[in-house]
């Protein structure tokens, strides 16, 4: 039993970290917009269909992963261009239906050009098989997610920290109006923003292609997730969402071993015992 | 002070909607219409109305179509008892949801009705013996009517079922009418252009929406009842959120000025899915041109597009008039 | 601001406007002329089994071919439509076209569930549906007079299937299950939990997973803890494939793979052949059935569409295929006559000889077990498994809850 749970946990860590990773590009658009991003699942999908075409073509994997990032990061900041912008000073009830229609969209445009049929991809040679650590086996690409999702947050972390476009773009989500009073270009920045959360978000959906292949309704699957992963961690922070992503992975896994039917049920209490109890998230402020 | 029009009024035209809608379309797509009709009107009083970005209505609408559903398959109960425990059962649950939810606002209460919404969802799934879980509730009956008078009523014609439907839907779209018109509703109007004014008047801004979602989820409740009798089988999507994202759609594309909104963006949207479908299987994509080209250029969805139709044609007469 | 009058004409303008509107879609909804036979094809283009409705349209058309597009003096008006995996739409799909195109005779769920909402249907309106789809309900406790199956029963698969692991295999003797959780995957456990019994193999445990399920590694973690020799995956579509390939990650060559009912031939093509090489599956058809009828079919398949023809082909032209055999012999398209001409109805098939039985509407035909080819094994693209066994013991009496008499 002991190890059944401790492999779990595993699982859970490799897997939470992919959550942490989308719903911290979800936590960056959140924060800029405050509207939560409808599209970000299927920016998800997205990725994982482009680093499936890029590998087909032969392309190396790094490679490959790096297009995840920047194909949904350009298409981002399309989308926030057109239609975000414009609708910016209104109700935020419109900005939320525009993006559930780009949702909508580009999940159409997903099956239309790949087809509805999934798509399966093998890791590079060197990640394939697994670690024998016992009492389990883990898969190698799956410790490689983890890590790798890690990293990138890391990188990211670094971007927003320490660099001066990061902390312009923190300057834009903490305070706009005085932001826009020092001159800076809001406007510039919110695109920016989403370009970065949505490339986030397509890295992950490439990073995942070879362990969960894509298809068409992984968008709307991650996306439940990522809301709960944003809520528990903090509609108002930047960061809780790492933590909260880990701890939904995690919580998915154990508890598939004592109630299997329920450990979905079971995350959307959380969010909702978070949303009663402490509404601004682990590590929000108030 | 406006004169609103009655209820009389507004209900002939609901009932010349449903008169004229039959002689126009297949029996089974009017019906659905009125369904979703009615499912729009519950999730209008609450976006336009209150001002309560509901974004988990499809619960209610579900909890309402398992409840008759098992009623109708496991019991003897006639078809009213059934109907009638399908809108409790929803709005007991919408109490349930709407004392936690309401307490919060704004971003807080969507993300709460969206996770409650998941609760219920994932419920329904792994509750196999009661919902039929991912396979959806089927074998449902649709039972006889017997009014005094007027003998027994089979509901398994096309054309009865529809009557019933378009009965229930009247009724409800006159009793949302005068709620709205009610001191109730100019609460809630009043309410969601500045809640702490309108609790610093001395009403219970609390009350009030408590009131409207469990009115709205005994409303959604009764669609859902009459889905699961339409089809037979309660599936397990009609439950889901984004069941409940249409739902918002609908009143949305309509138009939320005005209470023929949700009916039109109802009608607009089994239309579009029953007509596009069929020709094309990605029709969801022009679904969310849809949702982009009225969110982006038509807010005011159907409702403002006539306006503005009737605008032109006013002022051209009056041209021509000169 | 406006006067009572005013919002008079509004109102019916907008009123008027709607109902107009969606009048001119009324249109579109059609009608059929005399004559005319209408079958319908509903069959899935979207969702976990997408490819299917595409080829169930293939197969059927080639049975259509073959009849020169008409029986009996009706010309054949083939129908067909999206059921999008769900009940709800395969059930709306079906009520509309039995009323607006005079539908007799149905079939293409791939789903179960689909299939068993649309069974209530087709008895309420009296059509006949010739159904596919793993769930024994179909023939059992909700068997209907106008709902004959075509795929094999649970039983006999599982039965096939684990006998000839049993037989190849016999140091092997503990199974772990990972189920799909719903109609189907239930029914596939309950006789798989039969035929263990019965064949002396050990179930020492078993994972439910959801439809749609992307993560299986937590399932394969748990699988993998209860030290079995076998695991068998009582699941299928896209969820199978993903259940595979992430098995494959772990890279354990201990364990073996069986799908008793998991994997078609275009979904072994998701997968690499080094991630399926030495995969037992249990196949409701597979192209090298050595028949007479099947060796023509899989022929002017390959002509036709420059591929071979897989479970959902098969079955789009079987099925239609014995349909028209059955209206030939009851001399009628009348759905009630044929419906008494194929209970007990015995004839040749792409399976050879096979007959339906009368009261459960069955089809009792073989099933197929094949093992996946290593990549160097395999001839061509198409040669992906060689047939290894096939059974055919039908469903034992006393198990089936068909309340139908004969």
């Amino acid at each position: 039993m002991i190890s059944l749970l401790v492999a779990q946990l595993l699982n859970g860590l490799a897997i939470g970290m992919i959550y942490a990773l989308t719903a911290f590009g979800l936590s960056i658009i959140k924060g800029l917009l405050n509207v939560p991003n409808f599209a970000h699942g299927a920016f998800y999908a997205l990725g994982a269909y482009v680093c499936f075409s890029a590998l087909q073509l032969g392309m190396p994997f790094a490679l490959a992963l790096l297009l995840s990032f920047v194909v949904p990061a350009l298409l981002g900041a399309v989308v926030e261009k057109l239609g975000v912008a414009q609708l910016m000073n209104g109700p935020y009830l419109y900005q939320l239906l525009f993006l559930f229609g780009i949702a909508l969209i580009l999940e159409q445009l997903i099956i239309i050009i790949w087809g509805t049929v999934g798509l399966s991809a093998m890791p590079p040679e060197w990640l394939q098989g697994a670690f024998d650590l016992g009492f389990t086996w883990i898969p190698k690409y799956l410790v490689f997610n983890g890590v790798m999702a890690a990293l990138i947050i890391a990188t990211v972390w670094v971007l927003i920290e320490r660099t001066r476009l990061g902390s312009q773009i923190r300057a834009g989500i903490d305070k706009r109006e005085m932001a826009q009073c020092l001159g800076l270009d809001v406007s510039r920045l919110i695109t920016a923003g989403f370009a970065l959360g949505s490339g986030l978000a397509g890295m992950s959906g490439g990073l995942v292609l070879p362990l969960l292949g894509a298809n068409s309704t992984m968008g709307a699957e991650m996306l439940s997730i990522a809301f709960v992963v944003l809520v528990i961690g903090g509609l108002g922070s930047l960061y809780g969402a790492l933590a909260a992503g880990i701890l939904v992975g995690v919580i998915q896994s154990v508890s598939s071993v004592f109630v299997p039917s329920a450990s979905t049920v079971l995350i959307y209490v959380a969010m909702v015992a978070t949303l009663m109890i402490r509404p601004q998230g682990l590590f929000g402020e108030r | 002070m406006q004169r609103k029009p009655s209820v009389y009024l507004m209900s002939a035209m609901a009932i010349t909607i449903a008169v004229i809608a039959p002689l126009c379309l297949p029996f089974n797509i009017a019906t659905e219409i009125l369904i979703f009709g009615i499912f729009a009107l519950a999730t209008y009083l609450l976006l336009s109305v209150a001002g309560l970005y509901s974004f988990g209505q499809a619960a209610f609408f579900g909890i309402g179509g398992y409840v008759a559903g098992y009623v109708y398959i496991n019991t003897d109960l006639p078809l009213i008892a059934g109907l009638v425990l399908a809108a409790v059962g929803s709005a007991l649950i919408a109490m349930v949801v709407g004392m936690m939810s309401i307490k919060r606002t704004g971003i807080y209460f969507m993300m709460l009705t969206f996770a409650f919404n998941q609760m219920i969802y994932y419920l329904a799934y792994s509750w196999h013996s009661v919902t039929g879980g991912e396979d959806g509730l089927g074998g449902i009956r649709r039972p006889d009517l017997t009014i005094p008078g007027l003998g027994t009523i089979d509901f398994s014609s096309h054309l009865n079922f529809y009557i019933l439907t378009a009965v229930m839907f009247v009724a409800i779209f006159a009793c949302l009418y005068q709620l709205i018109r009610s001191p109730l509703g100019l609460v809630l109007n009043a309410a969601r252009q500045n809640p702490h004014r309108t609790a610093s008047l001395g009403f219970s801004v609390y009350r009030a929406q408590l009131l409207a979602f469990v009115i709205a989820g005994a409303a959604s409740g009764v669609a859902g009842a009459l889905f699961a009798m339409l089809y037979r089988i309660m599936p397990i999507d009609a439950i889901s959120w984004t069941s409940s994202g249409t739902a918002v759609f609908m009143v949305i594309i309509g138009g939320m000025s005005s209470i023929f909104g949700p009916v039109i963006g109802a009608a607009i949207f089994i239309w579009l899915q029953g007509f596009f479908s069929l020709i094309w299987a990605r029709w969801p994509l022009l679904f969310g041109v849809f949702i982009i080209l009225v969110v982006l250029f038509l807010k005011g969805g159907a409702m403002e597009l006539f306006d503005r139709m009737r605008r032109l044609v006013e002022a051209r007469l009056q041209r021509s008039a000169r | 601001m406006i006067s009572g009058k005013k919002m008079d004409r509004r109102t019916v303008l907008k009123a008027g406007v709607a109902a107009l509107g969606s009048s001119l879609s009324g249109i579109s909804w059609g009608q059929s002329a005399n004559n005319t036979l209408t079958m319908g094809v509903i069959s899935q283009q979207t969702g976990t089994f997408a490819y299917a409705g595409e080829l169930v349209l293939k197969g059927a058309q080639l049975a259509i071919e073959e009849r020169q597009g008409s029986i009996l003096g009706n010309k054949i008006n083939l129908v067909v439509r999206d059921d999008e995996g769900k009940p709800a739409v395969g059930v709306r799909r079906l009520t509309e076209t039995i009323s607006s195109n005079q539908l007799r005779y149905f079939i293409g769920n791939f789903s179960s569930a689909v299939g068993l909402a649309e069974l209530e249907v087709a008895r309420q309106e009296k059509v006949l549906q010739f159904a596919a789809g793993g769930s024994e309900d179909f023939t059992g406790s909700r068997c209907s007079p106008y709902t004959f199956q075509w795929s094999a029963h649970a039983y006999t698969a599982l039965r096939a299937t684990l006998e000839y692991v049993s037989k190849t295999m016999p140091e092997k003797k503990k199974i772990y299950t990972i189920t799909a959780d719903y109609a189907f995957g239930q029914s596939l456990l309950h006789y798989t939990q039969v035929a263990a019994k019965e064949l002396g193999l050990e179930l020492v445990g078993n994972a439910n997973h959801p439809s749609g399920e992307r993560q299986f590694t937590q399932y394969i973690t748990k699988a993998l803890s209860a030290r079995p020799d076998i695991i068998c995956l009582l699941t299928a579509g896209a969820d199978a494939v993903s259940a595979i390939r992430q098995f494959n990650s772990f890279g354990v060559k201990t364990v073996q793979i069986v799908g008793p009912w998991t994997l078609e031939v275009e979904q072994m093509r998701e997968l690499s052949p080094a991630m399926r090489s030495g995969m037992i599956l249990g196949l409701n058809y597979y192209q090298d059935i050595d028949t007479p009828l099947n060796k023509s079919f899989v022929e002017r398949y390959l002509k036709a569409h420059k591929n071979v023809p897989s479970y959902a082909a098969a079955y789009g032209y079987d099925s239609m295929r014995t349909l028209f055999l059955a209206m030939e012999k009851a001399q009628s398209v009348d759905a009630d006559a044929v419906l008494k001409t194929l209970e007990g109805m015995q004839y040749n098939s792409i399976f050879g000889p096979t007959r339906i039985d009368a009261r459960t509407h069955q089809v009792t035909r073989p099933y197929y077990v094949v093992q996946c080819k290593d990549a160097n094994a395999m001839k061509n693209e198409f040669d992906l498994a060689s047939i290894v066994s096939m059974g055919d013991k039908p469903q034992p009496i006393e198990l089936n809850e068909c309340k139908r008499t004969a």
